[in-house]
């Protein structure tokens, strides 16, 4: 028998009843079209390491007791243990996630909400096209502005496919723009940060600046970059370069809340032409003080 | 008690028995005995004369009330606790002479109380002195029943003046007055002289470990190691930074000496149970206060402000005079902005103690706890300003671990042997070792650092701004951070564990075991802090040949839950500090 067809028995046998029950984020039918092929893949994944399946069941970010001994009395997402559990415990994840909920006993709204979130952060970690559904739907759907953010950075770390679909919801009147300018953020994609680019541009208020000024950061960083793992060398080079010239330009337009952001935006890009991009803007004060910044 | 008689007895020197001499005097020019230099300038206040009194919020006989909720004395340790003012005697005061005493000031009657001694029995003043108290003279004592609680100018604003008007007949004889300031509440600093050293460990094996190093630490500059581990139906609140904090307050004493009580305050987070420990120390010479907005939890606007009111977020940095910028009993440091704050009943209650206010604010809400302590701490060193700042470098980090790749070293491993989550009563272990080489790779935790960098560089700048640090005043602690919550804010915490979340204890430091990367056996992270900390190259320590450093293991039931050495303990003082806050001109 070929491992496939191993699969698609094991998953014959048990995707029914996974389909039928909910998962932490999601119901299961809410997956539609992708609730089978998850399903399966989730199915063989359990009958090739159990014990990733298993371990979670036994993780604490899913106890009352972690979040109560916790330091932060805004329970966060808990979620490195759940990263570092290996790439083929993702599918232990979306069981939780999708299929089989934790138990909620004990745990405070707040807490579920860190719970939820971890999970979502985890897979979109693992960045695995085949399970971008989990985070498309969630991103779609879900009325939770935490939610709907982690699940469009993890859309972000995908493609263009999901780049085009965070693109679609950059738009101030879209109850997902902050969301979805998050996701843009994670993409590092160019096309993403000239969407990024031409809204801040656009931006009329200091919070929507702010916004996207720290998605421009997050796309643009110098560290992030420096790591090897993003793209090619001309991939960083339009990203960056896009980042800065579109922070530098709009630096000036505001003076409140997007000021710090923005700021901290050019330091972490780090763009080895910022001094010259700051030189060619019309001079002032502010200006000179954000040269003063660099590193 | 014999300071304390012959206080007594100099209070009398100098009547006369011809024209009208009623006055009041208290210790106007703080010396400890009340005599006629009290009269100068006695009716004014100023750094350099006016009388004090106390907050009396300690419980010196020990009956589960503090001594300002009652109208007695409560014994003569209570007594020390009064601010004396005497009623000169006029002794050819007529039958017909009679006085009034008024309490006046900014809605000053109803927050002090008045007492008198007739033959050692003290009780509340009525207002009304007698023609046989007049000749006689009387001890009065004065107490504040609580701390001044805002600047509003509908509140107390912590002067009182008392007011002796003396009439005889219709003729006004005698109208004079004395004007008084409480004490205020004080924060200590790491540049205090401590005492005691309070940390909260859970009685699992890394509790056990964690008190094992800070036992170490406190025998260290022979600090006692008190225990706050208060039970409650919470569980165990490891977080003794956060729940309450230990302040002090004092006044002149008699004959030089200083009348000094502790003060624990309690966070302004209700529905913490382990807070209540603070209140349970209320004792003798042991105060216990607790602003926080009443009606509902802290006052914040929404919850991602309450763990904004943990004290580990209330800090002091040191004394530094920066230009006419003065704080000679340090000044308190906040973080927070101005959507999420710390509760304003509390924020108004540390800018009406005016002695190491107003409180410099800074931004921590990119942080998912929140607290000052997690980027920035404070140490002695033997330099003119007496202490250098310390703060949380990912750049550092990220040099040192680039450093070592490129030398070769890209496979040392990184917290080796530990977990994330390994808590009692889990079986799961998630392995936490990583190389050099894979956690510079790793695009998580670079952005996340690189984040928290750009973040903490405007913090360091209002710092260094307010009191005029010159860079060889601050030392990079190496901390890479991770992201731990996405939306508006509160998204960061160390990812390596926070060696700026210290505790310094009198020339001490116990950092959070870094579990850096091992080369050779040795632990690079721990190596270059011993060096740039424990040595004499940054001139710490008072005497300036450097800190002694303890590196304290707080991995599984403090790093791994947010939280660090700093988080996990906290101090007092049993002296009085050597900065006496009346001459402080604030």
């Amino acid at each position: 028998m070929s491992r496939k067809l191993a699969v698609m028995l094991v998953a014959s046998v048990i995707s029914p009843s996974l389909a039928l029950a909910d998962g932490a984020v999601l119901r299961a039918q809410d997956l539609g079209n992708a609730q089978s092929h998850i399903a399966t893949l989730v199915a063989a994944a359990r009958s090739r390491d159990a014990a990733s399946f298993d371990a979670i069941q036994q993780l604490n970010p899913q106890r009352p007791e972690y979040y109560k001994r916790s330091r932060s009395q805004n329970p966060g997402i808990a979620a490195f243990a759940f990263r570092r559990l290996g790439p083929t415990a993702r599918f232990a994840l979306v069981d939780l996630a999708v299929f089989h909920a934790p138990s909620h006993d004990g745990l405070d709204d707040r807490a579920w909400q860190a719970m939820q979130a971890g999970l979502l952060d985890a897979i979109g970690v693992a960045a695995d096209p085949e399970l971008a559904p989990v985070l498309r739907v969630t991103f779609e759907r879900s009325a939770n502005p935490a939610l709907q953010s982690v699940s469009a950075v993890g859309l972000g770390r995908l493609g263009a496919s999901e780049v085009a679909l965070l693109t679609a919801h950059a738009r101030p009147t879209d109850a997902r723009y902050f969301a979805a300018l998050r996701g843009l953020g994670a993409s590092h994609q160019p096309t993403a940060t000239a969407t990024l680019a031409a809204l801040l541009d656009a931006a009329t208020t200091e919070q929507e600046a702010a916004e996207i000024a720290n998605a421009l950061a997050e796309a643009g960083s110098a560290w992030v970059w420096e790591t090897g793992k993003l793209g090619s060398t001309s991939d960083e080079s339009a990203v960056r370069t896009q980042a800065a010239e579109a922070l530098v330009r709009n630096y000036g337009r505001f003076a409140n809340e997007a000021v710090q952001p923005m700021e901290a935006a050019v330091v972490r890009v780090g763009h080895k032409d910022t001094r010259a991009m700051i030189s060619r803007a019309p001079a002032s004060a502010r200006m000179q003080h954000l040269s003063t910044l660099l590193r | 008690m014999m300071k304390r008689m012959m206080f007594l007895a100099a209070a009398l020197v100098g009547c006369n028995s011809g024209t009208p001499t009623s006055a009041l005097l208290a210790d106007t020019n703080r010396d400890g005995v009340i005599d006629d230099t009290d009269r100068p300038g006695k009716a004014a206040w100023s750094p350099s004369g006016g009388a004090i009194f106390l907050a009396n919020v300690d419980d010196d006989d020990s009956k589960g009330a503090n001594d300002a909720s009652d109208e007695v004395v409560n014994g003569p340790e209570d007594l020390k606790d009064l601010a004396r003012i005497n009623l000169m005697p006029w002794k050819a005061a007529p039958a017909t002479a009679k006085g009034t005493l008024t309490i006046e000031g900014q809605n000053a009657d109803g927050a002090v109380r008045v007492f008198r001694n007739d033959s050692d029995t003290w009780s509340v003043v009525d207002g009304n002195f007698s023609a046989r108290d007049l000749v006689s003279g009387l001890h009065l004592g004065i107490e504040a029943k609580d701390f001044v609680q805002n600047t509003d100018a509908t509140s107390w604003d912590g002067y009182v003046v008392l007011h002796l008007i003396v009439t005889d007949g219709a003729k006004t004889v005698v109208d004079d007055s004395v004007k008084l300031r409480v004490a205020p509440f004080i924060m200590i600093s790491n540049t205090s002289a401590l005492a005691d050293v309070w940390n909260a460990a859970p009685g699992d094996k890394a509790g056990d470990q964690f008190h094992a190093g800070m036992m170490t630490l406190a025998g260290m500059v022979n600090v006692m190691l008190d225990d706050a581990t208060p039970p409650s139906s919470q569980g165990i609140d490891q977080w003794a930074e956060d729940w309450w904090q230990i302040g002090v307050t004092y006044m002149p004493g008699p004959n030089g000496t200083t009348q000094m009580m502790r003060v624990t305050q309690r966070s302004a987070q209700p529905d913490r149970e382990a807070g209540a420990f603070a209140a349970e120390q209320l004792g003798p010479d042991v105060g216990f206060i607790w602003p926080h907005t009443l009606g509902k939890p802290n006052g914040q606007s929404d919850g991602k402000g309450y763990s904004l009111d943990s004290f580990g977020n209330h800090d002091t940095l040191p004394p530094y005079t920066n230009g006419a910028d003065s704080y000679p009993l340090g000044r308190i440091i906040n973080g927070g902005n101005t959507k999420h704050h710390i509760d304003p009943v509390v924020k108004a209650f540390y800018e009406a103690q005016a002695a190491q206010g107003p409180p410099l604010l800074v931004d921590t809400t990119w942080l998912v706890v929140g607290h000052i302590d997690e980027i920035m701490s404070y140490v002695p060193a033997n330099t003119p300003r007496g202490w250098k700042l310390l703060y949380a470098s990912p750049a550092l980090a990220k040099t040192m671990l680039t450093t070592l790749n490129t030398n070769g070293n890209g496979s040392a491993v990184l917290f080796p042997g530990k977990f994330w989550l390994n808590q009692q009563g889990s079986q799961l272990n998630v392995k936490a070792d990583i190389t050099v080489s894979a956690l510079l790779a790793d695009t998580e935790i670079m952005a996340a650092s690189d984040a928290a960098a750009a973040n903490i560089a405007p913090v360091l700048a209002a710092i260094k701004a307010a009191a005029g640090l010159s860079d060889d005043e601050i030392i990079e602690m190496p901390t890479l951070f991770e992201r731990a919550d996405y939306g508006a804010g509160f998204e960061y915490v160390a990812h390596t564990p926070g060696t700026v979340n210290l505790r310094a204890l009198n020339g001490a430091v116990g950092i959070p075991k870094p579990w850096g990367p091992q080369v050779g056996g040795v632990d690079i992270f721990e190596k270059d802090l011993q060096d740039r900390l424990g040595t004499a190259v940054n001139h710490l320590g008072t005497d300036g040949n450097g800190l002694k450093v303890v590196f304290v293991e707080d991995w599984d039931d403090y790093h791994a839950l947010d939280g660090e050495v700093h988080c996990a303990s906290t101090t007092s003082i049993n002296s009085m500090p050597n900065v006496k806050w009346w001459e402080a001109g604030r």
